[in-house]
């Protein structure tokens, strides 16, 4: 019964230690489901359709992408520090991807364009992969946030893409 | 007990042709989007082509065959179809090359990006065209997404009963199949919407063109190189943001082709040389090239097959040369039409 009991206790500091290692994401994990930019008091989230956000943001240019062979096309709005990109299918328009395209606008982990690649990972953590560009992606259930990086090694361009 | 017989056989057979008619109403007809409509138009002029071209939308707007023959006695088809995926191409040609014996084959590169099927109706596109045979079961295999089965593509019925309820009068007027829409498989677009968009493409998390890519576009070399014909990789001039060309691609293609031993033309760089003017060559603001834009490029790939890949001016066959000036008298006639 000791021994059963010693083992029981060991497991459990084993997944304790392991539970309070680095590579435990950082910041608010709710955050990290569905990754959004708050946007003129607004969430702005990906996976959602479009004519319920994009007329409360204010002024926007638009420009759009027919498919080929089919009656659906992509359409990009371009606001002050951001860009959203919609793909239309029949009556439905669903947000697919959030770029943030100068330092006005930040993530809600407070990272911009010019953050350093640390900085990036103080706010979100160890848990990532790399493209072979030199990207770095965070996974959440609902959608991803990737940060590029230019050629100074700060980041060059942030985008929140549906999963 | 013969009459019997006779009456089961003739109800067997009334079954049959009630369940084949269903088949035909219910099947989508691409009016509206008549790209559908491109891979079945093949076999009307199957054979005696010297140049194909296969791939996306960039070959089936972008090179006019009824052009090619006019200026330089080519004769030549374009088996391209929406998104059509490498794997796609692949067993298209396999199968054009149980009719044709071409001196040249024209892929176009920009599909090499994808790696995995996308979607059924885009599979469709290119599927349900071809006429049965291993290589259309190949396709089929290798296209499939998780949600389609076979029996699906062999019992079309199956998929498309839910649209007897969505029936339009252009099921009824094209239940024994829509008129061609191609002109040997160039897809004609007149409208003229300038090109004003600046904007690139957006970052990629990963450049690597799909390895699963390479192995088809060595099947499409390996089968070319059996048949004698001279694999041509290319990439239409078109580069918009929904359809941008990367750098990064470019270069594995041009590497892959120089290990190849293959020529790679790229002709995003060429646009000025070719005398292409986005304000008036492309029918959707630079997507793709309207005739205006394919007729020039055309021309100019036209004499580079003829000069460089010697590609024989066939227009002293007296029976070839009257087929082709019935589908340049056609090409015309549709564009005057059109215009």
């Amino acid at each position: 019964m000791k021994k059963i009991l010693a083992l029981c206790i060991a497991l459990l500091l084993i997944f304790a230690v392991v539970g309070c290692g680095d590579e435990t994401p950082k910041g608010d994990d709710v955050l990290k489901l569905n990754f959004y930019v708050m946007y003129k008091g607004e969430q702005v989230k990906v996976g959602v359709e479009a004519k319920d956000i994009i007329p409360k943001l204010g002024e926007y240019k638009s420009e759009d992408g027919e498919a080929c062979g089919t009656n659906e096309k992509d359409v990009i709005y371009t606001l002050s520090g951001i860009e959203i990109e919609t793909h239309v299918s029949g009556e439905s328009e669903i947000i697919r991807q959030i770029k943030i395209i100068d330092d006005s606008q930040t993530t809600v982990e407070g990272i911009t364009i010019g953050s350093t690649r640390d900085e990036v990972i103080a706010a979100y953590g160890k848990v990532y992969t790399e493209g072979s560009s030199g990207a770095i992606r965070y996974e959440g259930d609902a959608s991803a946030i990737e940060f590029h990086f230019g050629s100074s090694g700060n980041v060059s361009n942030i985008y929140i893409k549906r999963r | 007990m013969k009459k019997k017989i006779i009456a089961a056989v003739c109800a067997v057979l009334l079954a049959a042709v009630l369940l084949f008619a269903t088949h035909l109403l219910v099947m989508p007809k691409y009016i509206e989007n008549p790209e559908g409509r491109l891979v079945g138009e093949y076999y009307s002029q199957a054979g005696d082509n010297d140049v194909l071209f296969l791939g996306d939308c960039e070959v089936y707007e972008s090179f006019v065959p009824a052009v090619l023959w006019e200026k330089y006695g080519i004769s030549s088809y374009v088996r391209g179809s929406s998104q059509q995926l490498i794997w796609q191409s692949y067993y298209l040609l396999e199968e054009m090359m149980e009719k044709e014996t071409p001196k040249a084959v024209v892929f176009n590169v920009y599909a090499m990006k994808y790696g995995e099927p996308q979607n059924e109706a885009y599979n469709r596109m290119t599927l349900d065209g071809m006429k049965w045979s291993s290589s259309k079961v190949g396709a089929i295999n290798a296209s499939m997404t998780e949600d389609e089965s076979l029996v699906d593509y062999v019992f079309p019925i199956l998929r498309f009963h839910s649209r007897i309820s969505q029936l339009t009068a252009d099921d009824f007027k094209y239940f024994l199949g829509a008129p061609e829409v191609s002109d040997s498989g160039y897809l004609m677009q007149t409208a003229v919407r300038p090109m004003t968009t600046t904007r690139t493409g957006d970052d990629l998390f990963d450049y690597n063109l799909p390895s699963v890519s390479f192995e088809y576009l060595d099947k499409m070399r390996e089968l070319c190189e059996k048949k004698g014909a001279e694999l041509i990789l290319i990439k239409a001039p078109t580069n918009h943001w929904k359809f941008w060309w990367y750098d990064e691609w470019d270069k594995q293609i041009s590497d892959y082709a120089d290990e190849s031993g293959l020529d790679y033309i790229n002709f995003i760089p060429l646009c000025e040389e070719i005398g292409i003017d986005w304000s008036q060559d492309t029918y959707d603001e630079g997507m793709h090239l309207n005739v205006s834009g394919a007729e020039k490029l055309t021309d100019y790939f036209g004499k580079m097959l003829s000069e460089k890949y010697a590609v024989p001016d066939r227009r002293g066959e007296s029976e070839l040369s009257s087929a082709w000036q019935t589908r340049v008298d056609k090409y015309y006639e549709r564009k005057n039409t059109e215009k």
